[in-house]
């Protein structure tokens, strides 16, 4: 198990570093820099401010400076917002996105779960169809749609609902719903199938044959197995609810990360752009090393077979 | 030796979206304590439909539509839900064909064996972990105080076999019922499984039924047996009657399928010519009657009654009846049993 998860451990620092090196190349692929505007800067200027960035060093030189002060966990200094530091730029944006995540995320593990085990249970009766009606709208209705709608009936028609801001905690319903709506509808209808897949299996009948009660039957042996599939792709999931909020933050005018990154990217802000995808690339890959931990504690099979011994 | 099982004229079938499968079609048959009682057929003759029905386990779309199953004095067609789940596992246990299916992957056999005794006894948690380390130890697992703390998947075939019948006997039932026990594991695993449950019965005098399709099981260890066809029963009878006086062409059939060693050198197989019927539509005649060497115009129109060779010897053929044509190995005028 440990030998297992440090090799992991390794990989994923590996990883993000050939992230961050793509990233990197990529970025300075594209013409013009940090400092290019519409209305040209006199070259005086230009000349002075690429030497204080080191901007006029070899591209080369400039990636080994990096990813030096990447593995000391600086990332330095935004180029576009002036006197903050990368770090501080994630510091104040994250929590922001993080919390709004978070609670989709709980959201959608609470009602997505139990939905899809009831709509198994009651399996082409009129609440399954009822379900996953409502599932297949909610994988099919895009994010900013239903953000749109809700701001529209629940903030301008009814006036529930602030319109933008977390000001008032009643802010936080909209955008938390337009961001779980997707994987909420997933979540079930995953759920549901896994769960149908396991009730065939043998060991349920097994169960049965032994006189266990239908709600343990359903409860321990059937739940345990059918939350597999779940969770691979609960983690990744809870990364792309993080990072894809981005157009809910416009919308509700959140003070999220997201604004910062998409105005980080018109601006050709190097360091905010390798900032924010180090980091969210960091943040995904240890959701999936947790997947991994989650997994081999439901399922000794892996546990065994991947342990190193 | 009292009665422990009497099953009457049970008929289950399967409502699917095609129509309905009638897989069972009036089986009535019934057990002494310490029988092992062997029933044989081929693949979808009924042989595990009868058997989830006697234990009033049959899933949806399935019904057990009519008949009776008298266990211990109790139909257990009539009882509830929660009256089943009482008797299940404890009083009739079952084992299936497939225990690399069979137990449930994501715990660990001390979870899965003490869950079904402390649902069904008074020990606590402690004397059912030694209960079970007891029935592990029987089976012949060996080293069972560790290995109890072992996911399935650390054990062979044949061990979660046994795992399997400790389980199921771990209640101490008056009837085991085992659907195909061996027909998953290799020959030399299907004996000492055979020999395994055998010991086990003389221990604690469980009465058995095993279903197989496999004559040769049922030869060595059961003391009587039922050979079924299209969902319905051929004959039943003692082993030696199955064995040496069979009265049926189905099970003439499948005596000639099997190999037989005859002074060193091995006969030629005879299959059975033709497929088993379709359930969904049964023939309104004998089952077997497209089949049948011997097939006569009644076959194809009216199904055979049990016609009464011995007290324990019957056959629903009608060339048992006494104006049917005299055919060798065949037993006229047997009466008919109703
Ligand atoms: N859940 C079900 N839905 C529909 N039909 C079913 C179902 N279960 C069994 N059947 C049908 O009932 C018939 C008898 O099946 P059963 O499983 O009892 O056969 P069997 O004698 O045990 O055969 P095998 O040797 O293959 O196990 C088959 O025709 C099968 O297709
Ligand atoms: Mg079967």
């Amino acid at each position: 198990m440990g030998k297992y998860f440090l090799k992991r451990f390794a990989a994923a620092i590996l990883t993000i570093l050939l992230i961050a090196t793509i990233t990197f190349f990529m970025m300075h692929s594209i013409p013009g820099g940090p400092f290019t505007r519409e209305r040209p800067v006199p070259d005086s200027i230009m000349v002075r401010l690429n030497e204080k960035y080191h901007l006029d060093d070899p591209v080369f030189i400039q990636y080994l400076d990096y990813m030096k002060g990447l593995v000391t966990l600086d990332l330095g200094p935004s180029f576009s917002i002036i006197g903050k530091d990368v770090i501080d730029l994630i510091k104040g944006g994250f929590p922001t996105s993080a919390k709004i995540g978070l609670m989709a995320t709980v959201l959608i593990i609470i009602l997505g779960i139990p939905f899809g085990i009831i709509s198994a249970l009651k399996q082409n009766k009129p609440i399954d169809y009822f379900v996953m009606f409502m599932a297949t709208l909610g994988v099919t209705v895009p994010s900013f749609v239903i953000a749109t709608l809700i701001i529209y009936v629940f903030a301008g028609l009814l006036g529930w609902l602030p319109t933008y801001g977390l000001q008032n905690p009643l802010g936080y319903i909209g955008p938390v719903v337009a961001l779980s709506g997707y994987s909420l509808s997933f979540v079930t209808r995953l759920t549901r199938s896994s769960m149908l897949e396991v009730l065939r299996q043998d060991y349920i009948r097994t169960a049965r044959a032994n006189g266990i009660k239908e709600i343990v039957v359903m409860g321990k042996h059937a739940v345990r197995n059918a939350l597999i599939p779940v969770i691979t792709y609960v983690g990744p999931m809870v990364a792309a609810i993080l990072t894809g909020s981005f157009v809910i933050e416009r919308i509700f005018a959140l003070p999220g990360m997201g604004g910062y990154f998409v105005e980080s990217i018109t601006n050709r802000d190097y360091t905010t752009i390798m900032g924010i995808t180090v980091f969210y690339a960091a943040f995904y890959i240890i959701m999936i090393l947790l997947v991994d931990v989650a997994y081999a504690l439901v399922d000794p099979r892996i546990r065994f077979e991947k342990g190193a011994k | 030796m009292g009665k422990i099982l009497e099953v009457n004229n049970l008929k289950t079938s399967f409502f699917t979206h095609l129509g309905e499968v009638q897989a069972v079609r009036g089986s009535s048959f019934s057990m002494n304590e310490g029988d092992i009682l062997g029933i044989v057929g081929e693949s979808g003759s009924g042989k595990s439909v009868t058997a989830m029905s006697i234990i009033n386990l049959i899933e949806d779309p399935g019904k057990i539509k009519e008949g009776s199953v008298i266990f211990n004095g109790k139909d257990l067609t009539k009882l509830t839900e929660s009256e089943l789940t009482e008797i299940r596992g404890s009083e009739i246990a079952m084992i299936f064909q497939d225990p690399m299916t069979s137990l449930n992957p994501v715990f660990t056999i001390k979870n899965l064996m003490t869950e079904v005794i402390l649902r069904h006894t008074d020990m606590s948690k402690k004397e059912a972990i030694a209960h079970a380390i007891k029935m592990l130890d029987l089976v012949g697992i060996p080293h069972p105080e560790t290995r109890i703390n072992a996911y399935p998947h650390q054990f062979s075939g044949g061990m979660r076999q046994r795992v399997m019948i400790a389980t199921a006997l771990s209640c101490d039932p008056k009837l085991l019922i085992a659907d195909e026990p061996t027909t998953a594991l290799d020959v030399t695993i299907q004996a000492q499984i055979l020999e395994l449950l055998l010991k086990l019965k003389d221990e604690t005098n469980t009465s058995i039924i095993i279903i197989t399709h496999d004559l040769g099981v049922i030869a060595e260890v059961c003391t009587d047996i039922i050979v079924m066809y299209g969902g319905m029963m051929m004959e039943k009878g003692t082993v030696d009657e199955i064995f040496y006086e069979p009265n049926h062409p189905y099970t003439n059939g499948l005596h000639n399928s099997v190999p037989h060693i005859v002074s060193g050198k091995r006969d030629r197989l005879i299959p059975i010519k033709g497929s088993p019927p379709d359930l969904m539509k049964p023939p309104t005649g004998c089952p077997f009657s497209p089949r049948c060497p011997h097939a006569m115009q009644i076959c194809l129109e009216e199904a055979a009654p049990m016609f009464k060779l011995s007290d324990t010897h019957t056959s629903a053929c009608w060339l048992l009846h006494e104006d049917a044509p005299q055919v060798k190995g065949y037993t006229k005028g047997g009466k008919q049993d109703d």
